[in-house]
């Protein structure tokens, strides 16, 4: 409750970290709600209108068979937040408990975790993802495996710094005097403490993951079209951007930037929050 | 010179357990093929002839200590097997296409830096002022921007609007001569042939591309200095030298700078990992033929042996830029190279 308050006292002082979560919410919105309202069918095509520039019937005009894209990147948000929720949540429970055996316990359990997160870290990242969703094959749910696992390094070592620096403090020592095991000091009495660090670097590479998830469709991994998915969208409009036909990639991609770009900014100003609440 | 061998030496075997976990995870991501890894690595339309010598190569009837140890050997004789697609042994294909790879993450590691260090240090000198929220907000953009939409933005402003840069389709013109290949990097080789029209050309072409990837790493190489010049600007032998009343340009840009250097070193490096990353959709976008359309090729052909061989190649190039910046760091670093 301490923490809601602070957050709440930052964020009036913040009115950018304010706005852009709003930006979310609306953007969370969409993605529950948007598919009952949208006017069109994602998938339906109507060539005698392919290609058109954005009119007030179609916002964001349409795509080469004559998909409505305004339509298509509704459904696409959707698809996209689920994707980076299921990533980032799997990264988080793998790398909480890889981090917080390795803080807690030390010695080689410490060593093993972090030869594990090393090894993860010594790949240039979306590469490993690559390989990870060529290996196990075009789908879905490995297009989030993998995106997890390239996370789980930096969940790992945040996790693993809070609890290295808490284990020594005096109500670990008390929670031990009075009986409680070690896996349960850790699960009931540390973990709940790095909550809040563990929830900004969530923040801060959720916009990551989902930059991630939409280049591996960008290059043709995971989802597959006529799905409608930001990354998908922007490379069936990749070919007309030459041609001047702007708007089958520009309205997607703007939409993913806008949307990491808002997880981005909540993120840091979460971070000076907290920091802020720490430095008093 | 000998304890600049010790240190290389040192630094060296610190990175063994990581190389031997990252051939283990390539090793891993070769036989993890659901079914049969021999009838993938055979390719779309395999013979059973082509199977039976793939799964004798990969000697998938043994056990997988076996496996993996004779995979350990082949790799030691730079042996990525075949790919299906070019006939080629995957290692001739990769190197034939570094070069371009190389000239492209160069170029962007090169304008991120000069982009990046003077945002930071304006950042860290006018801290809270008006400059300074506009360096961190347009290095949080661009680190939301992901590279391939940056890169179709970039070719519908400067190519089809403006008309300013060339088609994005490749290193040189399609009519045009490339020049005899020395470096194999198009700008040098021109110059070295005296051939100006390719030298332009070439760079010409690398202009949008390197700039769509050097945005990606501009963000945290900001970051980076910023912070690391608001740490040493605040830090005692700067405060003492303000008080020997040294010239301000020699206080910030000789003292200070030198040290926020070390930081940056060491972004620098991940930075360089981005872009490898970057480098993939990047080079599809602008059609660069370079290792990430090879294996982007591979992907589409299910050509396994190249993929794996190029994210295998990837890594072992990053843990060894790596161990290069270590160094680096260890000569640049009083304080390192006392305590060795």
């Amino acid at each position: 409750m301490e923490f809601a308050a602070t957050l709440q006292d930052g964020l009036r002082r913040d009115p950018l970290t304010a706005t852009t979560m709003a930006i979310i919410v609306i953007i969370c919105l969409v993605a529950i709600f948007g598919p009952f309202v949208a006017s069109h069918d994602p998938l339906a095509t109507n060539p005698s209108i392919a290609l058109k520039p954005p009119t007030w019937e179609h916002p964001c005009g349409t795509d080469q068979v004559g998909r409505d894209i305004c339509t298509r990147i509704v459904y696409a948000t959707r698809l996209d937040l689920f994707i980076a929720l299921s990533a980032v949540g799997l990264g988080l429970i793998i790398g909480g408990l890889i981090g917080s055996l390795a803080g807690f316990f030390g010695g080689i359990v410490d060593r093993l975790a972090m030869w594990i997160v090393d090894t993860i870290m010594a790949f240039p990242l979306f590469v490993l993802a690559m390989g990870i969703v060529a290996a196990l094959g075009n789908s879905l749910e490995n297009i989030i495996y993998a995106t997890a696992i390239v996370n789980v390094p930096f969940y790992a070592r945040t996790m693993r710094a809070e609890m290295k620096q808490r284990r020594e403090m005096g109500f670990v020592e008390a929670a031990r005097v009075s009986g409680n095991g070690p896996f349960r000091i850790l699960a009931v009495h540390l973990v709940p403490t790095a909550v809040p660090q563990l929830m900004i670097q969530a923040t801060l590479t959720m916009g990551w993951a989902m930059l991630n998830a939409a280049a591996l469709s960008f290059i043709g991994l995971g989802i597959r079209p006529p799905t409608p998915e930001w990354g998908i969208m922007v490379a069936e409009g990749a070919s007309f951007i030459i041609t001047g036909e702007w708007w089958v990639a520009l309205f997607p991609g703007m939409t993913l930037v806008l949307v990491v770009l808002s997880l981005n900014l909540v993120g840091d100003g979460l971070r000076d929050v907290l920091d802020a609440r720490e430095r008093r | 010179m000998f304890p600049l061998l010790r240190s290389v030496i040192k630094r060296v075997a610190f990175a063994v357990p990581t190389i031997f976990g990252v051939v283990l995870v390539s090793f891993a991501l070769t036989r993890l093929l659901p079914g049969d890894p021999a009838v993938y690595f055979a390719g779309a339309a395999p013979t059973p002839e082509a199977i039976a010598d793939i799964r004798k190569a990969m000697l998938l009837d043994r056990p997988l200590l076996e496996q993996f140890v004779s995979y350990v050997v082949n790799l030691l004789h730079g042996d990525l097997g075949k790919s299906l697609i070019t006939g080629q042994p995957v290692v001739k294909d990769l190197a034939a296409r570094m070069p371009a790879t190389l000239e492209l993450t160069g170029l962007s590691l090169l304008i991120a830096l000069l982009v990046s260090i003077p945002l930071g240090v304006i950042g860290a000198l006018r801290k809270g002022s008006l400059i300074d929220h506009a360096a961190r907000f347009f290095s949080t953009t661009a680190l939301s921007m992901p590279s391939f939409f940056t890169g179709l933005l970039l070719v519908f402003v400067f190519y089809y609007l403006l008309g300013l840069a060339p088609a994005p389709l490749g290193r040189i013109d399609p009519l045009g001569l490339p020049p005899p290949v020395k470096s194999g990097l198009i700008v040098i080789d021109g110059f070295l042939a005296g051939d100006y029209e390719s030298v332009t050309d070439g760079l010409a072409h690398l202009v949008l591309p390197s700039i769509a990837l050097a945005l990606s790493g501009i963000g945290p190489l900001t970051r980076i200095t910023r912070g690391a010049m608001l740490t040493v600007l605040s830090s005692d032998f700067i405060r003492a030298a303000r008080s020997y009343d040294m010239p301000r340009w020699r206080l910030v840009y000789v003292y200070a700078l030198r040290n926020a250097m070390l930081p940056v070193l060491t972004t620098a490096g991940f930075v360089f990992s981005f872009l490898i990353s970057a480098n993939v959709v990047v080079e599809k976008v602008f059609s660069w033929p370079g290792i990430g359309s090879y294996a982007l090729q591979a992907l589409v052909a299910s050509d396994y042996a190249a993929v794996q061989g190029f994210v295998l190649s990837v890594a072992l190039l990053y843990v060894l830029i790596n161990i290069l910046i270590d160094v680096l760091y260890g000569i640049v670093d009083v304080r390192v190279r006392l305590a060795e």
